[in-house]
């Protein structure tokens, strides 16, 4: 039996070859999904990377503003100081957020430090306003509130230390040091990524990690379309007919339809994480990290080799015409997709649409490649997935060979 | 009998087709063994059931009398098969399609280098082997199709309709090729819709309808008893079907086709002195009046009837 396995394979690896334009499809697109992908996401993906929103400052007051209040404003993480001219008014101020020269503005008004420093009973909103807020249209909520959070630490800090120190001659030793003004202010909230491999570093996920794994798995389960157009054919040639006749059994014709097509999608693996690591960076993205765990890697790619396969072969026994699993292994292959997270990323999606995607295979497969890729976990963190895909790919297994067996 | 069927019954889908329907066939070890019928008559599943593709729903399939299932391996091992279908991998070469058959068979060494060079031989690939089979000609295909079913160097070769749109040359080297390896010993079971080929070829026909068959026997006996005689005049002109209106009505007149009239009759010289006149007239163009048996064609439409089967089941 396994001399007729090896002859199986081998003629099914002869006659991929000698397909060759059939074979490139496999590679050449999810090559050009990642590089297309990976480069009109960058920006998307930049922007959870990193906040950069640049601002201006104009000082309506007759003083100079105090340094220590002007190093503050300077260095609000995420937003970028825009210096202005020296005649700028309020709205020449406007008129460059308009022209998108910056995005937001403080306008510190000439009454600066008696506005900051009233003290009346009441509440917030019956105090004058201490500092006015431009901002642009497209300033998002979120980007409004981490600014104005940061510009109200600031100015509280000069409050106090205004009001402290009223008084005293401006040679004279503050009331308040600087260095306790300085602690008043101090406040460490630190923010920790959790990743499930400890003692790694942790990665920030970017354009080229999402893209690489998702169209992976898109080309891993795209050979449906191949395979089963193959399969068909040969039914209708007579030649499964012919293998059957000559004590073929259906497991052994379908592990033979297997093998090879598992070698293809691994052959995709290793080309398409290296377009991610050589390519893409040299057309201006970011590179690929590789994985901590290969074991990882290799249980998650077989896997989902397994579950695509699976689905090809069950798609090639239910059908009858090769027009209908082109059709048919094409448009599940692309609802697959669409809601495993391939075409949008997971991460953007609702939290409903979030849930449904476990739905779909390729979201399983997604997940255990986002697992090594962006969270450079362990080969133990792939193992539920690489179950779920594994099951999934044998009962698909188990319906085919019980169709073929049954339609011979 | 080499192969023996009884009561054999078939039956698809739901709710249930019969497809055959109390077959009992026999047939003879080293016979050529023609089986006929018309599209839909069951001669697909017949052929299947007999190579053990597709099991039977009742009845009894004995192969040198012992039920099919319990020598179902032995059966297969030393059966060939040749699909209607070219059952063949075209982007492969022919010799590519011969090894990789040869393997799928478990041949090796010597007798693998045997067998193929047999199935090459008899069928004349020898300059042929190294071209892509998608390159071959409608011929060259078919008789690769036969080398694949040869590989084993089967005792008992099924040939469905292996002659179908090639050209006479080939389908001529096909038959001799077929002739010969019955007279080497090979029992073969031939199905094909060319009456002439099968009454040339076959010693032995069964012709099934509806899943039943209708008669079976050596061809010339059955030729004998079953084939009536018959008178036949050919015309130079497409004038049989006129002529039919203007002929005095006999009970057993048939257009056979426009240039043949057929009277089924048992003395003929009755016929022409009745039709003299019609047949002495020169614009009628009568070429040549024969009398004798009924061809294989003609019995075959008697028991089938002459209406197109559009209802096919295979």
């Amino acid at each position: 039996m396994s001399g007729k396995f090896i002859a199986l394979v081998k003629k099914e690896f002869i006659v991929l070859a000698k397909d060759w334009h059939g074979l490139m499809v496999l590679f050449l697109m999810p090559a050009a999904f990642i590089l297309i992908m990976s480069m009109a996401m960058e920006n998307a993906f930049g922007e959870h990377k990193r906040l950069s929103i640049s601002y201006t400052l104009l000082n309506q007051s007759h003083t100079p503003l105090p340094a220590a209040l002007l190093e503050k404003l300077n260095t609000i993480p995420g937003f970028d100081l825009v210096p202005l001219p020296n005649e700028s008014t309020r709205e020449s101020v406007s008129r460059g957020i308009i022209e998108g020269n910056y995005q937001l503005a403080i306008i510190i008004p000439n009454d600066f430090r008696q506005r900051l420093t009233t003290t009346m009973q009441g509440t917030e909103s019956t105090l004058p306003q201490t500092a006015e807020l431009l901002l642009a249209p497209t300033v998002k909520p979120y980007i409004q509130q981490i600014f104005t959070a940061s510009l109200s630490a600031i100015l509280i800090r000069q409050k106090i230390d205004w009001m402290l120190n009223e008084g005293t001659a401006p040679d004279a030793a503050p009331l308040v040091p600087q260095s306790t003004l300085d602690q008043l202010g101090q406040l460490n909230l630190g923010a920790t990524h959790i990743y499930s491999g400890a003692d790694v570093a942790p990665s920030t996920p970017n354009a080229v990690q999402q893209n690489v794994p998702a169209w992976l798995v898109f080309a891993m389960f795209f050979v449906a379309i191949p395979l089963s157009t193959v399969f068909l054919i040969e039914k209708q040639q007579g030649t499964l007919l012919r293998l059957r006749v000559m004590n073929i059994d259906a497991p052994t014709i379908l592990l033979g339809k297997l093998v090879p097509y598992f070698c293809v999608n691994q052959i995709q693996m290793v080309v398409m994480i290296a377009i991610g690591i050589l390519i893409v960076p040299l057309l201006g993205g970011q590179n690929l990290s590789l994985p901590h765990s290969m074991l990882g890697l290799m249980l998650i790619s077989s896997a989902c080799s397994i579950a695509a396969i699976g689905f090809a072969l069950m798609v090639a026994t239910m059908v009858r015409t090769t027009m209908q699993a082109t059709t048919i292994g094409g448009v599940v292959n692309i609802i697959f997709g669409a809601l495993g997270g391939i075409m949008v990323p997971k991460f953007i999606m609702p939290e409903t649409m979030q849930t449904l995607t476990y739905l779909s295979p390729m979201s399983w497969g997604l997940e255990g490649f986002l697992d090594l890729f962006l969270r450079q976990s362990g080969w133990q963190a792939v193992l539920p997935e690489a179950l779920y895909l594994s099951t999934f790919g044998l009962l698909c297994t188990t319906i085919a060979a019980y169709r073929f067996n049954k339609a011979y | 009998m080499l192969y023996q069927t009884i009561d054999l019954c078939k039956e698809y889908g739901r709710p249930p087709l019969a497809v055959l329907n109390q077959v009992n066939l026999n047939i003879p070890k080293g016979s050529l063994f023609g089986l006929l019928g018309p599209n839909g008559a069951g001669k697909t599943t017949l052929l299947s059931i007999l190579t053990g593709i597709t099991p039977k729903t009742s009845g009894q399939v004995l192969v040198n009398g012992v039920p099919l299932e319990a020598c179902i391996e032995e059966v297969r091992a030393t059966t060939g098969v040749v699909p209607q279908d070219l059952a063949l991998y075209p982007m492969l070469t022919a010799l590519d399609n011969l090894n990789f058959f040869a393997d799928v068979l478990g041949l090796k060494g010597a007798k693998r280098t045997q067998n193929i060079d047999y199935a090459v031989t008899t069928t004349a690939l020898n300059h042929h082997l190294n071209k892509k089979a998608q390159e071959f000609s409608g011929g060259l295909k078919r008789r690769l199709n036969i080398a694949i079913g040869l590989l084993n160097q089967p005792a008992v070769l099924f040939l469905d309709e292996p002659t179908v749109g090639i050209d006479p040359q080939t389908r001529h080297f096909i038959l001799e090729s077929i002739k010969s390896l019955n007279r080497e010993g090979v029992t073969i079971i031939y199905t094909s819709h060319y009456m002439d080929e099968v009454q040339n070829l076959c010693n032995h026909v069964a012709i099934i309808d509806r899943g039943t068959i209708l008669i079976q026997d050596e061809i010339n006996q059955l030729l004998r008893h079953q084939g009536k005689n018959e008178l036949r005049i050919h015309f130079s002109t497409q004038n049989a079907e006129n002529l039919a209106r203007q002929l005095p009505a006999f009970p057993h007149l048939t257009v056979t086709d426009a240039h043949t009239l057929t009277v089924e009759t048992s003395n003929p010289f009755t016929v022409i002195q009745a039709i003299s006149e019609k047949l002495s007239d020169p614009e009628n163009g009568v070429e040549h009046i024969a009398y004798g048996q009924q061809s294989l064609e003609a019995l075959f439409l008697s028991l089938t009837g002459s209406d197109t089967r559009d209802n096919d089941v295979r």
